[in-house]
């Protein structure tokens, strides 16, 4: 239950009983679909589904060994026109084994005739680690197939205190950001301060927004060139 | 979470799906220094059993008793410490292994089947394999196709003395080419297979190919028929393997509709399937109790009974595999166990079960206030059978209702026993904690205390002694005996209390005391940053003028971060308090920060005074710093703090500046200027203190503007937000 996206379901679950602004699936029609996270009615209007599949991860007790894990629903035909498959990285050093396992879990995705647009990386790359997450891209960019897109998950304050110049290498190494508008346990209730530096990093992005929680969207969100729309992270009901 | 999959490894998929067990607590964790609190929080466990705590920590707790697992809490991980964690309270995952058994089975299958192809001459022109294309954990019926199988299946060919060598050599190449894939229809399928068998038990792995490569193409009637006929093979391996995949052919039929289309197990599955799949798998236990497919049949009932809802048989399985089975009897660690169990049995698990062990923990859990499952006191009280061998633990079970749930800490007092055993496991430590946190809830602070005392010499079981002194700190910061914690004797030693009470509510006196007596050099270092900070930051500037007399001119360099409260790699050193004002980053120049609290001294509305308070803590980035923010009760450090009366805020010190109409022309046109930028960017305040409206923002800037337009700041400035 520690992952960067699902700690968002327990912010989520936090800000339930807020009434203002709170996300409504309903209105939405791109969601991350996690590990233990029920299927809900709105999952019938998605359009894009982002589908956490695997956790690749240093065990405590022997760092230099790095597994990976399955996590989430079973390969499946799903009937969505954009599949994007979600992996949870808490270490970049991947064997060669990991590329391989990955890339055939998407071709496993791909021949069960789903629409696969791409695969996003959601590794909490604090601000200091950021050079080496760009670094770690740009090479599984070039081991992708070329059919598939790239997205990753990003965290608000890149835009703030990363090195601009890291930032700036993103472009042309993914396709897409999803920014997360919740970091930590802290809510980044001033993403207005950050979002106008968001828009400016010269990528396509997307926010992040947890079913149920708080979000208003600041005016100059839509004229943006750079901005791509919403996903929609899904929790249980209660 | 439940999974649509047809797996044989059903097992080990439980461990990895809330994917929870080997994350890194790098992440999202943060440390909650209270022993009262009833809502689940993976992040703040203790080591007491708890509704507060995840059930996996409840459940380790009572393993540990039972000596099926020791509690071996990990070290203190660097991402942890620069948390603020102390060794209590622990997340989750200090208690987890974090290991998932490699698939060691995969090299030596490859070995194995390199071995027996050897002998038949045939080589192969891949390594690679259906089944080994997975990740580790991710469900497939098709994870059993790979080496070791083949390897299995050929190597009995070769045991078979009645095969003539051209039947062994098409039935292990068909074999081999089998591994490619995991689904053939028809004509693929019938190629596949091989024409020229005549003998009789030729034709019986022949049967045998043909029902696996049905099985996995997922034709189950027509597998079931092949295992079938083959139930009286005179090839025992035959026999035997078709008698598990005569139980597993069932299985993966009985679950194809059990899913949605999100891989969601649907509601009032029909169990008459299942209860055929259960007959078959016991069967093939009853032939072959010890056989080559036990661990697995095994492991597979638990699927069985999870599929068809029967909680009550799933219970039993977890509580045998976990406190009974021994580990040839296990097809997955005790690590992978505890995962499992609470995915597939504690979070679905609405009512009690025969299981004391998992009853209990659902208890604890039904306990917390906002559960979807309740516990109520009449279904409490109607658990007593199943207690009927441990009836301490039904006794605390209604002891932590009576302090939780109806907060009645003398009726908890009377259900606990109040004799301290000499030795304590966890449970006997439960028992005496709960007693404790039941006296002071009934604000018997004086007893809690001698409790928490009399325990300390008595502990000897991990993290036990740890939380005991967490108590004893909060017993004393509540009973304002603060000094006690860092009395020369004092038995509270971890680093991360002491700390946190020197930071949010030690007075000047003990602060001072500290600097001299603290138990490390961090120790000292905070109790000089918190008496220099809190004196100048609550105008007590003629105390922050003598003590800082003492702070040297070099002072250590140790950074102070998590002690001042901050997170990760930022902090603050000794030397913030010599700072000299003298880079005047706005062109605005400032005397040190000495000279300042000394013309706040002399006159606490002297402008320049004020503004330089507001440049330093500025430029030293002080906005919003932690020692300023108060735990919320019950947390340690919530007491009423020692320093009284507000503290200064830069946005404060600007308006009384421009509101000074004695104030030089300089200071109210810095004043103005700072003011408007303390809602710069984002129109959100960062300067503390009371907010102002926009149309204040729109005079001051006015103002600068024109009355101080000729000046820096009225020239530089362009906006106001």
């Amino acid at each position: 239950m520690q992952n960067t996206l699902l700690r968002w379901a327990m912010l989520g679950l936090l800000f339930s009983g807020s009434a203002e602004a709170a996300v409504d699936a309903r209105d939405h029609d791109a969601f991350w679909l996690w590990s233990g996270v029920a299927s809900q009615p709105v999952l019938d209007q998605a359009k894009t589904l982002y589908v956490l599949q695997g956790q690749i991860f240093a065990p405590r007790r022997d760092r230099q060994r790095v597994d990976f894990i399955a996590q989430g629903m079973s390969v499946t035909r799903l009937p969505q026109q954009g599949l994007w498959i979600v992996y949870r990285a808490h270490t970049l050093r991947w064997p060669e084994s990991v590329y391989r396992q990955l890339f055939g879990q998407v071709q496993r995705w791909q021949d069960a005739d789903n629409a696969v647009t791409g695969i996003q990386i959601d590794f909490d790359a604090r601000t200091r680690y950021l050079q080496d997450y760009v670094t770690f891209l740009k090479d599984l960019r070039g081991r992708m197939p070329a059919r598939y897109k790239l997205s990753i998950t990003g965290l608000m304050d890149w835009s703030s205190h990363a090195d601009p110049e890291a930032i700036g290498q993103l472009k042309g190494v993914v396709d897409e950001v999803v920014v997360q508008t919740y970091q930590g346990r802290h809510s980044i209730d001033n993403y207005a301060a950050y979002l106008p530096r968001v828009s400016r990093l010269g990528v396509p992005f997307k926010i992040g927004l947890v079913q149920g929680g708080d979000w208003e969207a600041p005016g100059y969100l839509q004229r943006s060139a750079w901005f791509r729309g919403y996903v929609v992270f899904l929790v249980n009901p209660r | 979470m439940r999974i649509r999959s047809l797996t044989p490894l059903a097992l080990i998929i439980g461990a990895t799906l809330c994917g929870s067990a080997q994350a890194s607590s790098d992440d999202t964790c943060y440390p909650t220094f209270s022993l009262l609190r009833d809502s689940l929080d993976v992040c703040n466990n203790l080591a007491f059993l708890t509704p507060g705590n995840d059930s996996r920590v409840n459940l380790r707790l009572l393993l540990a008793d039972r000596k099926a697992l020791p509690l071996k809490p990990n070290a203190l991980s660097d991402d942890e410490l620069s948390a603020g964690y102390g060794p209590v309270p622990f997340a989750v995952t200090r208690l987890e292994e974090g290991v998932i058994e490699g698939d060691e089975s995969e090299e030596s299958g490859a070995a194995a089947l390199s071995t027996v192809l050897e002998q038949l001459g045939i080589k192969r022109e891949t390594s690679d394999s259906a089944g080994q294309a997975f990740l580790q954990g991710e469900g497939s019926r098709c994870r059993s196709n790979r080496d070791d199988s083949a390897a299995d299946f050929i190597g009995q060919l070769l045991d078979t003395p009645s095969l003539s060598d051209a039947e062994r050599q098409s039935l292990a190449r068909s074999r081999v080419q089998l591994l490619d894939g995991c689904t053939w229809e028809g004509e693929k399928q019938a190629a596949l297979l091989p024409t020229d068998i005549q003998s009789a038990d030729g034709k019986a792995f022949l049967t045998y190919l043909q029902a696996a490569s049905d099985f996995y193409s997922g034709r189950f009637a027509a597998a079931e028929t092949g295992f079938a006929s083959l139930s009286n093979s005179r090839q025992p391996w035959l026999k035997e393997t078709a008698l598990y995949m005569v139980a597993r052919t069932r299985l993966n039929d009985a679950q194809k509709d059990a899913f949605d289309e999100y891989g969601m197990l649907k509601e009032n599955i029909d169990p008459a399937p299942f209860a055929k799949v259960a007959e078959a798998f016991e069967q093939y236990l009853v032939a072959y109790p010890k056989g080559n497919y036990a661990l697995s049949a095994k492991g597979l009932m638990r699927r069985v009974h999870w599929l068809s809802d029967d909680f009550d048989k799933l219970a039993e399985d977890y509580t045998w595999q976990l406190t009974e089975a021994s580990e040839e009897q296990r097809n997955m660690t005790l690590e992978a166990l505890i995962q499992e169990t609470d995915n597939k049995l504690l979070i679905f698990m609405a009512d009690a079960a025969p299981s004391a062990l998992m009853t209990a923990t659902s208890d604890l859990m039904q306990m917390r206030p906002d559960q979807q499952y309740k516990l109520t006191r009449d279904k409490l009280l109607a658990q007593k059978d199943i207690f009927a061998q441990q009836p301490a633990m039904f006794d605390y079970l209604q002891a932590v209702f009576a302090l939780y749930m109806d907060k009645k800490p003398v009726e908890a007092l009377k259900l606990l026993p109040k004799d301290i055993p000499a030795s304590l496991d966890y449970f006997a430590f439960s028992q005496q904690t709960l007693r404790g946190l039941a006296l002071e809830a009934g604000n018997d602070l004086p007893g809690a205390q001698d409790l928490w005392l009399k325990l300390l010499p008595l502990v000897k079981q991990p993290l036990q002694r740890e939380q005991l002194e967490l108590a004893l700190a909060i017993n004393y910061e509540r009973s304002g005996q603060l000094a006690k914690v860092f009395a020369s004797d004092s038995p509270i030693q971890s680093a991360q209390v002491r700390l946190i009470l020197l930071g949010k509510t030690a007075d000047a006196p003990l602060l001072r005391q500290q600097i001299t007596q603290g138990i490390s050099d961090e120790e000292k270092a905070t109790a000089q940053f918190v008496l220099l900070y809190k004196e100048l930051l609550h105008s007590q500037f003629a105390a922050f003028g003598d003590d800082l007399k003492a702070l040297p001119e070099k002072t250590a360099e140790t950074k102070l971060g998590t002690s001042l409260g901050y997170l990760y790699s930022t902090g603050q050193t000794l030397q913030l308090f010599h700072w000299n004002g003298s880079k005047a980053e706005s062109d605005y120049t400032c005397p040190s920060i000495g000279d300042t609290a000394a013309l706040l001294l002399a006159n606490g509305k002297d402008p320049k005074g004020l503004n330089c308070l507001g440049e330093f803590i500025l430029r030293n980035g002080l906005d919003g710093m932690p020692l300023d923010q108060r735990p919320s009760a019950p947390q340690l450090g919530s007491s009423e703090p020692a320093f009284k009366g507000e503290v200064f805020s830069r946005l404060n010190g600007y308006q009384t500046v421009i509101a000074d109409t004695k104030a030089g022309r300089d200071e109210k046109a810095y004043a103005l200027y700072r003011a408007i930028n303390c809602y710069a960017p984002s129109g959100y305040n960062s300067c503390g203190g009371k907010d102002v409206g926009q149309s204040v923002r729109k005079g001051w800037f006015k103002q600068l503007k024109t009355t101080y337009g000729a000046t820096t700041w009225g020239e530089t400035l362009q906006y106001y937000w």
